[in-house]
Order: C-alpha cells, then structure tokens, then sequence
C-alpha cells in the first residue's frame, strides 16, 4: 500500500480511529494486524519471508539473553546474522554475484552451470532486515532486554508507518513504546498530520514532478549532453530528497498521530557544508546503524590513519551495496567513501588556502562555497546511483560538461531545457516549487516551522494549509508513483 | 478531544471533496460520467455508423470499442489517421477493426496492442500503419496518456489494472485529484465555448460531417470528397507551413534508441504471438515529399524509411507501401491534403507493389523549387 494512495487514504484514519477507540491491551494486536495488511497489499505471499525473519531473531534475542557464557551468545548472535542475512542475500544479491561469477567463468571460457533464480525482492527487504539485526546486536550488547512477548517484537519489526522504508528504528527507542498507553491529544495529532501533509507535498508536487525528467533523461542518456543532463542530475537529487524524505515525514507524522514517536531522517541534507556533515542529515537512522554496526566494530576511528580510512572507505562499499544488487550502486558507495577520505587527506590544504585568499574573514561567503561544493560532489555521485549501467553513468559523468560553452547562447540553453520532457507551465511548477522548498528549509535553520504556524491566527493557519491542499491538488503529479527507497 | 479533531478535520476535508466531485463530474475529462466515446462505441457496436462526432479522444474510443466487441477481429489495424481510412474491404473481410488514432504514436498502438491482450485473445493479422515520426522524441505527442495504464501495463509486463471494476473505477474517478487536474480544463472548455455534441447513428456511410464507420475506419464528408486538383495542393502547402502532423516531425534529428528498442519490444512480442503482422507506409503528397527531401529538418523521414525497411526484412515482415508518392505514381488525384491519401490512393498503396525503377528525384526537386 502506497502512501500516496487513495487506499492510505482510507486505511490510516480508519486505523487510527480503532487504535483510540480500541483498549489498550488490545492495541498491539490492531497494529500487527493492520500492519500485515499495509505489507500483503504489495506481494501477499512474501509476508511469510518476513514471517521466518521474526521467528529466528526473537528466539535468537531469547536464547542469547539466557545464555550464561559470552560463547553462546556469540554463538546465537552469529546464527541469527548469518540466517537473517541470508534470507536478504537470496533475495537480493544472488542473482548478483551469480551473473557477476557467471560473466568470470564465461571470460575464462569454464563451464558455469547455476542458473539464475526469477524472484521479485520484497518490498523494503533491507529495512527490516537491518531493524531486526539492530534488535538482536543490541541484545547481545546487553543495550537492550530480550522481548518475551512474541507479537511486541512482531510489531516491532513490523510496524506499518515505517516498515517498507524506515527510518529503522533501534529497539531501545522503538520497543517500549508499544508498551505504552498513549492517549489522544490533539496538538500531537495535529503537528502529525501537519508533518505528514508536508511529506506528501514534497513527494506529489516535487519529486514526481522531477521524476518525469529524470525519468526521460536518465532512460536514454546518451541523447543528451552538457545542461541538460546537469538539470536532470539536479533534478535527481532534489527528487530523491523529496521522495525518501516526503515518505519520512509521512511515516513520522503517521506515527506520532497514534503517540509514537519514530527517529529523524534528514535534516536539510543540501545545506550540509562537508561531505561528512551531509551524512549526518541524510538518512540519519541508516548511517548511524552503519556507524555503530559497521563502522565502529571495525574499528572506527580508534585506529592507525591508514586503517581509519580503510574502515570509513568499507562501510561506504557496504552502504553503497545495501542500497541495490547494482555495479552503480557500488561505485556510488565508493565514490562517497572516497570523498571522505579525500577532504581528510586535503583538509589542512584546503585551510591554507582559505587563510591565504582571506575567506576565513567572510565565513558566510566560506560556508556558501563549501555548500555548494558538497552539493555539485553529492549531485555528481547520484549520477552513478541513478544511471541504470555503468556506461550509462560513465557517459554522463563525461558529457557533464560538453556544450557548456555555449551557455551563453539563448538558443542553447532553450534548447536543452526543452530537452527535458516537461511543458514551460510544469517546468515553473517545479521549480516554483523547489523554491519554497528551500525557503520552508531556510526558515526551519532558525525555527521549527509547525511551531511557527501554530503561534499564528487561525485565518493565517487555515490559508496555508489550504494553499498547501489546493496546490497539491492542482499541481501534484498522481500517477501511484513508487517511492524509490521502497525497491531497496 | 477526538470529536473536536474529527470534526475539524472534516471540515477542511469537505470542501476539497465537494469541489473535486463537482469538477470531475461536470467537467468529465476522460467522460466517464458523459461519454460521447462510449456512446458511438455502443453505437458502432450496435452496426450503426455515427456522424457528428468531432473533437472526441479517439483514444478512449479505442477502449470503449475494445471492450464492446462481441468476437476479437480477425484483422485489426494500428496506426494513425493516414491509415484510418482502411476499411474492411481492402481487407477482404468482415472480421476487421481499424484502430486508427490521430497523430498515433507508438506508445498508442502498444497501449491498443494490450487493451486486447487484456482480453486474452488476439488478432490473427495486425496491419500496422508505420509513421515516420513514432521514433522522434521531440514529437511532443502525449495523446496516448488516456491509455497510459495499458502502455505501462506493456512495459512493465504487468497485468492493466485499470477496467477491473467500472462502477468502483468512476466512484474512485470522481474523488480523483489526476482526474481532477483533466476535468478542470474541460470545464473551463465547456463554460467558456459551450461545446455541445449531438451524435447521429446512420446507416449511411457518407454524411455531411465526418462519420465513423462499423469496422471503425472513418469517411469524410462531400466537401472532402469534392475537393478539386487546386484545393488539394493548397493543403499540402499549408501541411509544410505546420499541420498537426508534421509537427509530430519537428525537432526530429535522429531515432530515438528509446522508441527502436521500444518498437523492437513491441514487435517482438507480436510476432511470438504467431499474429501475422504487415508495416503499411502511406505516401506523402508529392510536393510535401518534395519538400521533406529537400529540407535538411526533415531528412529523418527517409533514414527512417530506410531503417524499417532492414527492420522488416530482417524480421521478415511483409512491408508495403512507402512514403514517396513516386513508388506508386500518385498525384493530387488522390490525396485529401499533404498528409493523407484518398481511398483511391489507399487502394492503389495496398493492392500495388513497389515500382522496381528508382524514383525519379530530380522531378520533384525541381519542383520544390517552385513551392
């Protein structure tokens, strides 16, 4: 079920009025079961892989709770990583490494018999994957107590508002709050809705809108060079902001009608002014499960220099792949790892010379250009998430800038944005509304913007929401449009 | 607490719904609440030819007439308007459908390919009117969107979930914020132009309008049917100042690797089907074929010749016709306008064969100079 759906439309409030009117004890049982049909309104059957992850780890949780020595926890720790993941792996990367030994074995001109296997992934595999993964390593760290009740940990792993895309919440966060007896409240209700009113938006108006030029540029991308594929990378990457963070907000906000309370996932992401603070504010719950799952068992930064960066360059590798069974998915992982370690090995450099062309006397005009810098590097790395095959990503990467010369000419800058798909009135569409986009994300630098509305008159809160509805409905794009973290 | 929050929201909610249902209901863009289409389907259905028609989405008629059909037809034929004038008896048979749509591209003749795939039996032949512009991604055509959801259908090798259920599709049409989006233009057309059809069932097959015809080929009225040598050449002068067809070919400066794969997909698919299928190329008029070889802006149109061609006769499948007139010396005599022969002209297209002699180009060349 989407959240863009006329069933969600239907679904949520439906829901959330039993969830109130339901007893308490009840309550957990409502949730599990409108969260089974939220998961079977994409592949029915493929709730049983979910199922046969739920049933591994809670046992797992219990067993490595009541093991006394570290051994068998470490043990049932490993069994239930090992088969979690191996669930994850058949699913998502066999056909993967098969075709990829497949093409070795065919270089070399051997015999490779295994075929490859025709299965759809489950709808957010990964997401859950990780959650329940997060569960039994907190439990083995003893972060966390080993839940007894079967359809607590059910719903915890199955939660509907953010089971198909995160955020992927921890246990400690997560778990006790279906324990929890949550009343009505009317502001909460209100700042939830309010929130996921603006999630919609974003993924609607902007990022389908966006889509639709992605989409054409990005199909047949050697028919375009120089600003045309520039816009479409741009576009790219404020359309998989507004949609990854669109879903966020809906899922947050859907949630937090019902009382909980799910983590943050982004905080304006493109006005981050290194690479490394711009993974602080993009999907914030997968790099900090990265962080203490990956990169910090690694070792973190509590190695040698050398180490220190092979750890940040492999956590990258890893996210890269979690992302998609994709080469291009690789090298994007790759390519980000590869700008962290490049800011450390030019970061006393790149002082120097901010101190010698005096830019440490205008830090506005500093912090300006290391946005933009970050943002033109993380726009150039979607390109390699986006491109369907590495010869795709590879042309564009190398046609960026071919033409540019001619910016000068109108008839070339015509030209190319006409290039892109979209009619001169949905082009003002989008970027009028990528405009205030940025202008809601320069206001909320300073102040949280539900807060900010709700100190205002009535008749001034009811014309924005109003504009807001009224601007969807004529200028949303309602094709039932996937959201595009939902294939990860 | 939760009274006061249902209440309010209610509130805010009402008017959106109040105007979405009134919009989508009296403005009725895909006119599932009013349909002219579904009314000359039933019509055609019911054998009688329907006059007074202009102006409707020849696409939704296509959906309508699909879904009509009592038996699949034995032949079906896909194409544009330059083949709408193909009727049953070129065909030699009664078990013939024309799904001929204005400006089609290629998306509309595979969004119509799977609104009977959708059916679960095909045609055993598919005539296929080939126009040299389903290959140009600047066509800016976007009429096949009222068939989107069977395009997408096909390309995502999905089943179409549109149709499923009529009556739960129009309750969820009239809440439909993208329906919305169409119906509210349509009002704005209906209040501001009053735009009123009257359809006319006949049994006649000429009538002073446009008639759409049983086998759903069309035929024009007298006054296309009378028009004179001068009248004809005129048109073909007016088609290579802009008609609606040959803006399909602007800004057309290669084939879109997008729409080969695409066509080849398509075709592929055809032909695992065991349907017999045969590519019809319809002649321009001489002077707009003279004026497309001499300008530079529209030399896609005989590359693209050229490549369905090599297609064809690589996947062996017959070919007829081509757009130079010369093949089948056709004049004025038999075209309506720049873009589309005359019955006579079809004819003479379906039933010849190629001349074996090389056009003589410099004829029309110099010609064109004289335009």
């Amino acid at each position: 079920m989407l959240f863009n759906s006329f069933e969600f439309a239907v679904f949520f409030p439906l829901i959330t009025l039993l969830y109130f009117l339901s007893p308490h004890k009840l309550r957990w049982m409502l949730l599990l079961g409108a969260s089974c049909i939220f998961y079977m309104a994409f592949i029915p059957v493929y709730i049983l892989i979910l199922a046969v992850t739920i049933v591994i780890d809670y046992i797992a949780g219990i067993k490595i709770e009541n093991a006394e020595k570290i051994q068998k926890k470490k043990l049932y720790l490993i069994v239930s990583i090992v088969s979690t993941c191996l669930v994850l792996f058949i699913f998502k990367y066999f056909n993967f490494f098969n075709n990829n030994f497949a093409s070795i074995a065919n270089f070399f001109h051997w015999n490779y018999p295994i075929e490859m296997v025709n299965i759809i992934l489950p709808i957010g595999l990964s997401f859950h994957t990780f959650q329940s993964l997060s569960y039994v390593i907190e439990v083995y760290r003893g972060n966390q107590k080993a839940e007894r009740h079967f359809g607590i940990y059910s719903l915890y792993v199955m939660f509907y508002p953010q089971l198909v895309a995160g955020p992927i919440e921890r246990p400690q966060n997560l778990l006790h709050q279906f324990r929890e007896e949550y009343f009505f409240e009317y502001q909460r209700a209100a700042d939830g809705m309010k929130l996921m009113a603006w999630g919609l938006f974003k993924k609607v108006v902007i990022a389908d809108r966006l889509a639709i030029v992605v989409n054409h540029v990005y199909s047949a991308p050697t028919e375009y060079a120089g600003l045309t594929l520039i816009v479409a990378t741009i576009f790219f990457a404020f359309q998989i902001y507004c949609d990854f963070s669109g879903y966020s907000d809906i899922a947050i906000g859907a949630a937090q009608v019902m009382g909980f309370s799910l983590m943050d996932n982004f905080k304006r992401p493109y006005h981050a002014a290194s690479i490394s603070e711009f993974w602080k504010r993009w999907h914030i719950s997968l790099s900090t499960w990265f962080r203490d799952y990956v990169y910090i068992p690694l070792g973190g930064n509590r190695v040698s220099k050398w180490k220190w960066q092979m750890n940040l360059f492999l956590t990258f590798l890893i996210s890269g792949l979690w992302h998609g069974a994709n080469w291009t998915y690789v090298l994007w992982g790759a390519l980000n790892g590869f700008y962290l370690i490049f800011a450390l090995w030019t970061q006393d450099l790149r002082n120097n010379l901010a101190t010698r062309l005096r830019l440490t006397n205008y830090p506005v005009l500093r912090k300006g250009w290391a946005i933009l810098v970050t943002f033109s590097l993380v726009c150039f790395a979607w390109i390699f998430f986006r491109a369907r095959t590495l010869d795709d990503a590879w042309y564009m990467a190398t046609h960026l800038l071919s033409g540019l010369g001619n910016l000068g000419d109108f008839s070339y800058v015509k030209e190319s944005i006409s290039d892109l798909g979209l009619s001169k009135e949905e082009l003002f569409i989008a970027i009028a509304s990528l405009c205030l986009l940025e202008f809601v994300h320069l206001i909320q630098r300073h102040a949280n913007m539900r807060h900010l509305l709700s100190e205002k008159p009535v008749w001034y809160r009811w014309s924005v929401y109003y504009a807001i509805g009224l601007s969807m409905l004529f200028f949303g794009v309602f094709g039932k449009n996937q959201f595009i973290y939902f294939q990860f | 607490m939760l009274k006061k929050f249902l209440i309010k929201l209610m509130l805010f909610c009402t008017p959106f719904g109040v105007l979405m249902g009134t919009v989508n209901y009296f403005g009725d863009a895909g006119t599932l609440f009013s349909s002219p289409e579904l009314q000359i389907a039933k019509y055609l259905a019911e054998g009688y030819n329907v006059a007074n028609a202009p102006n409707i989405d020849e696409r939704a008629l296509q959906r309508h007439v699909i879904a009509l059909l009592k038996t699949t037809p034995s032949v079906i034929v896909l194409g544009s308007s330059t083949i709408l004038l193909m009727k049953s008896t070129n065909a030699s048979t009664n078990s013939f459908m024309n799904h001929g749509v204005s400006g089609a591209s290629l998306e509309d003749m595979i969004a119509i390919y799977q609104l009977y795939k959708s059916r679960g039996v095909l045609p055993k032949k598919i005539i296929m009117g080939i126009d040299p512009w389903i290959f140009n991604k600047n066509s800016g055509q976007l009429k096949w969107k009222t068939l989107e959801y069977a395009y997408t259908a096909f390309v995502l090798s999905e089943p179409m979930r549109e149709q499923s259920s009529m009556h739960l599709d129009k309750f969820y049409q009239l809440f439909s914020p993208s329906y919305f989006q169409s119906s509210i233009k349509t009002l704005y057309a209906k209040l501001i132009r009053k735009e009123k059809i009257v359809l006319l069932p006949t049994k006649q097959r000429i009538n002073n309008s446009l008639t759409r015809l049983v086998d759903g080929s069309i035929s024009y009225g007298p006054k296309n049917q009378n028009l004179t040598v001068q009248e004809v050449e005129k048109r073909a002068k007016q088609d290579m100042v802009g008609g609606d067809t040959i803006n399909l070919l602007e800004k057309y400066t290669h084939l879109s690797k997008k729409h080969r794969d695409l066509f080849d997909k398509f075709i592929s698919q055809i032909i695992s089907q065991n349907i017999d299928l045969t590519f019809v190329l319809i002649p321009y008029h001489p002077s707009l074929y003279t004026f497309m070889l001499t300008n530079n802006a529209y030399r896609m149109v005989t590359e693209f010749e050229q490549y369905i061609k090599g297609y064809a006769q690589q996947k062996k499948i017959k070919l007829m016709g081509s757009y130079d007139p010369a093949r089948f010396n056709l004049d004025s005599n038999y075209f309506y306008d720049g873009m589309h022969v005359n019955e006579k002209g079809l004819e003479i297209v379906l039933k010849g064969s190629p001349s074996p002699h090389p056009r003589e180009k410099s004829r029309y060349v110099q010609t064109a100079g004289s335009l």
